[in-house]
């Protein structure tokens, strides 16, 4: 180039002179030693070393042709520029190095392959040749000036630390241009047990890497085109296959080099020539790191499928169909969990226990996780089975102190851990807002409607469920007025944390329970569910949070009536003549009560025509209700069990006059009414249907 | 104002016309599944159903149509319906009956396809 600094240049030829002289006579002195070795072991006896003595050959002929040529022309990248002439000088000794390790290497190899042939063959030329080949490697290393970048102590004391690594063996791939260094190492290895393939080029590595399941790459720094640097870049920048060990071979002085890449990401390195021991334990440490890396990683996901499991599992445990309002049940519900972690300790529920309460429940178990969770498991099946069983057994409705007294014993059974439960439960009697409420150290409930500011509902507060055996709870009393609410939460509300390390807190509940104009439940959950988000943004949820809203809904003039009716045809007549009447009074329209009467009639004729087996009369119970919003048409049956939301329908191509219950006429009923519930309660079906009034403006 | 079931017979020279008023339901279908067998079997050629002033009818009034209409292929008496309003129509689409039965638009179209 150009720019040449001349008196560098000539500095530089220089050395390579003194290089040369230094080192020819040393270099044509082993050339000649090479020869002799092939001569001495070319007969048949010795056919198993013949590929190594050639090779050994070989690679002095080569290195004493590099010797004699040594030029300008080699260092052509050398220039002013002191990092330039340091690569130049380092390619340089790597060059020469190259055919001095194939040499050490051979003739190691040849003086364990000529040990089996009995100690009558003479080791002194090879011997000899050894001696030598250190001699030149260290001339090497003294003859060309360099700074040092590393004392040998360093490596010396791994050496030394790693020799008593015991041998594990994998799968490894050795990357070096130089196709003698490739079948040192991969001979090496191969006696070691390894399985090894080799590549020649950084590409090629790179696709040996991408479809193969290597232990551990072995990835040689100097190499023309891509260097060993940019094949590491490439592979830790690859997440497929970034986990891969890689340890950089290099010569000692090209310590710079070897820094850069375990910056980068190689995981080791060893120094050029090979020492067999401390390949071994190297390549052992790799590889068994790489072993440790790939079982966490395994293990890992496989605790995070089982996490996600129980999440699913626990998610189930508690109800997430709201059942809509009607005049039967003018009771409306919402709740929402939202663990912390995968697996919470937070439950909430509710349940009907007869046909006239509704049981509703918010509770915290102490810490959080898969141990909480399992204790949540235990106590919310008990805090429904109890007050359902009683009912069901003596019929019975117990108090909600009472089943808070017999859960908090059953839980201070078998309870080492001294696991506890925080729990506010109550029931509602839907059709005169009656509530009773018991509270085991949770936090009170709220009272919110338009009318009122909201307010806690004070109760007497015991001790919480699990620690204690007959620890004393009460239940408090009060009323809920129609268009009230109740609602129910864990601390993780109030306790959570903005970015800014400030609490919820009460005041921010109560403020957006107050802001509220609309109160049904489910809009009061999502607007306090959308305040906390809006609060806490990205910040980290450290506890489990969970809402649950119940409303009493308005009841505007009413009208019920109940009639008894017989399982005959006849109850279809009784049913539309009430219907009728009911038109008269309320003055719906004839759409409305036609719709109902079409409705009313499959349903009765169903039970009429298919419900009973036996000759018997039947009483049922017919109950229709109408108030400014809609009519409800309730049918309370004994006939056997029939859901007409899940029946099947037939098609009128299949014999209509042998068609069995369900069929056509639930068809209509469902496209007709707006609302169709259905439950089995004590082998009754009650079956209600719902049309709208729709108002003209 | 919900009314009774009505029915009533027009008889021309190719047919017979049975109109319908009020509601089938499951109490009167017997009666309106009577009324329609006893005009097949009497051995008219053409029965046609006008359903005009029908204001709903159950799956009871279905099955009973279902009925007659098989005992008039078995006759050999042609049995049409007509005069299907929007709220009757909506309950035949609901249960796939459009096409198992001759429809007509009024009983007047249906007396012209009779005479064919």
């Amino acid at each position: 180039m150009s720019h040449k600094n001349t008196s560098n240049h000539d500095t530089l030829a220089q050395k390579l002179d003194a290089i040369r002289a230094e080192l020819l006579p040393f270099a044509e002195d082993m050339c000649s030693l090479g020869s002799q070795l092939k001569q001495q072991f070319k007969s048949e006896q010795f056919i198993d070393v013949h590929d190594d003595t050639t090779a050994i050959a070989t690679a002095l002929a080569n290195l004493r042709n590099q010797v004699k040529g040594l030029n300008l022309e080699l260092i052509q990248g050398a220039s002013d520029q002191a990092h330039e002439t340091h690569i130049s000088q380092s390619r340089l000794r790597h060059d020469l190095r190259t055919p001095l390790n194939a040499v050490k290497g051979y003739s190691e190899m040849l003086l364990e392959s000529l040990g089996q042939h009995g100690e009558s063959v003479s080791h002194s030329l090879l011997l000899d040749l050894l001696s030598k080949t250190n001699t030149v490697l260290e001339t090497i290393s003294t003859s060309v000036v360099f700074p040092e970048l590393e004392s040998d102590e360093v490596v010396k004391t791994h050496e030394h630390s790693e020799m008593s690594s015991v041998a594990v063996l994998g799968k490894i791939l050795v990357v070096d241009d130089d196709k003698s260094n490739l079948t040192v190492l991969s001979r090496l290895l191969e006696q070691q047990g390894h399985e090894v393939k080799c590549a020649n080029s950084g590409p090629e590595a790179l696709l040996a890497i991408r479809s193969g399941d290597f232990d551990l790459v072995l990835l040689d720094m100097l190499m023309p085109g891509m260097n060993g640097y940019e094949v590491l870049s490439i592979i830790k920048n690859d997440s497929d296959i970034a986990h891969l060990p890689v340890i950089v071979i290099s010569a000692l002085d090209e310590m710079e080099g070897v820094i850069n890449c375990i910056e980068a990401g190689a995981d080791d390195y060893l120094p050029k020539p090979f020492n067999p021991t401390l390949l071994q334990a190297r390549i052992g440490t790799g590889i068994e790191r790489k072993r440790l890396r790939d079982e966490s990683t395994a293990l890992m996901e496989r605790m995070e499928t089982e996490l996600q499991e129980a999440r699913r599992a626990q998610l189930n445990l508690v109800p997430h169909d709201f059942p809509s309002v009607s005049n039967a049940q003018p009771i409306a519900v919402h709740a929402h969990v939202q663990p912390a972690r995968e697996v919470g300790g937070d439950f909430y529920d509710f349940f009907y226990v007869g046909e006239n309460h509704l049981w509703f429940l918010v509770a915290d178990v102490s810490d959080k996780g898969v141990a909480a969770g399992m204790f949540m498991a235990r106590a919310s099946s008990l805090v429904r089975l109890i007050p359902m069983q009683y009912f069901k057994q003596f019929g019975r409705m117990l108090m909600p102190h009472e089943v808070l007294n017999d859960i908090n014993n059953e839980l201070c059974q078998f309870n080492p851990e001294m696991a506890f439960i925080t729990l506010l439960s109550g029931r509602i009697h839907i059709q005169t807002g009656d509530v009773l409420i018991a509270n085991a150290g949770h936090s009170a409930a709220l009272e919110y409607s338009a009318n009122v500011p909201v307010h806690s509902l004070e109760t007497w507060r015991g001790h919480p469920l699990g620690i204690k055996p007959d620890s004393e709870y009460r239940s408090m009393q009060t009323t809920l007025h129609p268009n009230h609410g109740l609602f129910l939460y864990t601390d993780g509300v109030t306790d959570a944390l903005s970015n800014e390390e400030e609490y919820f807190s009460d005041d921010r509940l109560f403020e957006s329970l107050q802001r509220l104009k609309k109160h049904s439940p489910a809009l009061v959950v999502q607007t306090v569910k959308e305040a906390l988000r809006v609060f806490t943004r990205d910040a980290e949820q450290f506890d489990d949070i969970t809402l649950l809203a119940i409303q009493r809904t308005q009841h505007t003039a009413i009208t019920v009536k109940e009639v008894l009716l017989p399982n005959t045809l006849e109850a279809c007549r009784v049913a539309r003549q009430e219907l009728i009447g009911l038109q008269a009074a309320h003055g719906f329209s004839d759409t409305v009560c036609e719709d109902m009467c079409l409705c009313a009639d499959e349903i009765i004729s169903n039970n009429a025509n298919f419900g009973y087996s036996d000759q018997r009369e039947h009483e049922n119970l017919l109950r229709l209700s109408v108030d400014s919003t809609q009519v409800v048409l309730e049918f309370i049956d004994d006939g056997s069990f029939f859901d007409p939301q899940s029946a099947p329908i037939i098609q009128p191509q299949h014999d209509l006059a042998t068609a069995k219950a369900g069929g056509l006429g639930i068809k209509f009923v469902r496209h007709l009414t707006d609302e169709l519930h259905y439950k089995r309660v004590d082998g009754k079906n009650h079956t209600v249907l719902v049309k709208h009034l729709k108002h003209e403006a | 104002m919900v009314q009774e079931m009505g029915l009533q017979e027009l008889a021309f020279k190719r047919a017979t016309v049975l109109q319908v008023k009020g509601n089938i339901n499951s109490n009167n279908a017997p009666q309106f599944s009577v009324r329609m067998n006893s005009l097949i079997e009497s051995g008219c050629p053409h029965l046609i159903v006008d359903l005009t002033s029908l204001s709903f009818m159950t799956s009871a009034g279905f099955r009973a149509l279902l009925i007659a209409g098989r005992s008039a292929t078995e006759a050999q008496c042609a049995f049409s319906l007509c005069g299907l309003n929007e709220r009757v129509r909506q309950l035949f689409e609901l249960g796939g009956f459009l096409d198992l039965f001759p429809i007509h638009a009024n009983q007047q179209d249906a007396l012209i396809e009779a005479t064919k």
